[in-house]
């Protein structure tokens, strides 16, 4: 026979069907799926305590920084930054399921969104609604840290 | 082994399912497990020679699968796409575990035993192959079975394509001599 025209199909063809048995054991798919399921808890585990570590590092960050702003600096806007957090967080892609540490502040965030409502439409002073809007800049601070860094994860 | 279909990657899968198991649903990985399981597990057991490996080549392929399918984009079909992983990570893992070491040529191919008599008078194309070693086999399955190009072959093995075509031009022909060698021996034993 020419060597050009060997093949393993024309070999296969000629000989007797395989009676190898090419099935997977049975229990096979509950192994990988076990096997699955504990990676995935552990990666969830690792997120969140990350996530978590970082939450709290920016709320005491936020903390020491507005206090020490409060001490240094007579006034600040915390509308403006507030509104300007906001604008930075839209940038960022909405993810597909929020982190349980980012529903936690979103859920902080629609609360706190019913107090200022409520504030103006009493006509609260702004020593009232100062407060309001400094928690709403720190409660966005925070979302926006956890944000990021789930977007930087997912790169 | 007549047809690549058979294989059972050409099978497709629903977009639904395939939805699902991008958003990590577990049924649905469980029906691409029925899908392509026994294809999985043919081409790792072809490409290991051995049950044993072959199973921990088939849990390594679900688990990267499972891992990497929100990257799947739907430019081949699924089941094409799922072969190559699994072909890739077999080549990958074997090399690594060292049962593909790169011996040469001659040597390479002076490993193979005459084949014994088949108990039944029978040789089938998969003990055959079993009888390559296994880098030689490697090739053959890649190229003869899945579809692998020499160029590909080369990227996955780290050598030229010419040492595939070599490797794979005297596979084919010891494959020949082993089964006419069988087939005599039946006869005799007749």
């Amino acid at each position: 026979m020419n060597e050009h025209e060997l093949n393993l199909r024309d070999l296969a063809a000629r000989l007797p069907a395989s009676a190898t048995t090419h099935m997977p054991p049975a229990d096979l798919w509950p192994r990988i799926a076990a096997t699955h399921l504990a990676r995935h808890r552990q990666r969830r585990g690792r997120r969140l305590a990350i996530a978590g570590g970082a939450l709290a590092l920016v709320a005491a960050l936020a903390f020491t920084a507005s206090t020490w702003r409060h001490a240094a600096t007579p006034a600040i806007d915390w509308q403006a930054r507030a509104q300007a957090l906001e604008l930075q967080l839209d940038a960022l892609p909405t993810p597909a399921a929020s982190e349980p540490l980012a529903r936690l502040a979103e859920t902080e965030l629609a609360r706190l969104d019913g107090n200022l409502q409520a504030a103006y439409d009493r006509g609260a002073p702004p020593r009232d609604l100062d407060p309001l809007w400094q928690r709403r800049s720190e409660l966005l601070d925070a979302l926006l840290s956890v944000r990021r860094q789930g977007h930087s994860s997912r790169i | 082994m007549n047809e690549r279909s058979a294989t059972g990657f050409a099978k497709d899968i629903d977009a639904m399912t395939l939805a699902r198991a991008q958003r990590g649903d577990m049924a649905a990985f469980e029906e691409i497990y029925r899908c392509y399981g026994r294809a999985c597990f043919q081409l790792a057991l072809r490409l290991s020679g051995q049950r044993q490996l072959a199973e921990d080549l088939v849990h390594e392929a679900f688990l990267k699968m499972m891992d990497t399918i929100s990257s799947y984009r739907g430019e081949a079909p699924f089941g094409a796409w799922f072969k190559r992983l699994t072909a890739n990570l077999s080549i990958d893992w074997l090399r690594r575990q060292r049962h593909l070491a790169d011996t040469g040529m001659e040597a390479m191919f002076e490993q193979i035993a005459a084949i014994g008599p088949d108990p039944a008078g029978l040789v089938d194309a998969d003990s055959l192959l079993a009888q390559l070693p296994p880098r030689a086999r490697a090739i053959v399955v890649l190229h003869e079975l899945e579809g692998y190009t020499h160029a590909e072959l080369a990227a996955l093995f780290g050598q030229s394509e010419s040492y595939s075509k070599s490797i794979l031009a005297r596979a084919l022909k010891r494959l020949h001599v082993l089964a006419a060698s069988a087939a005599s021996r039946t006869q005799v034993a007749l």
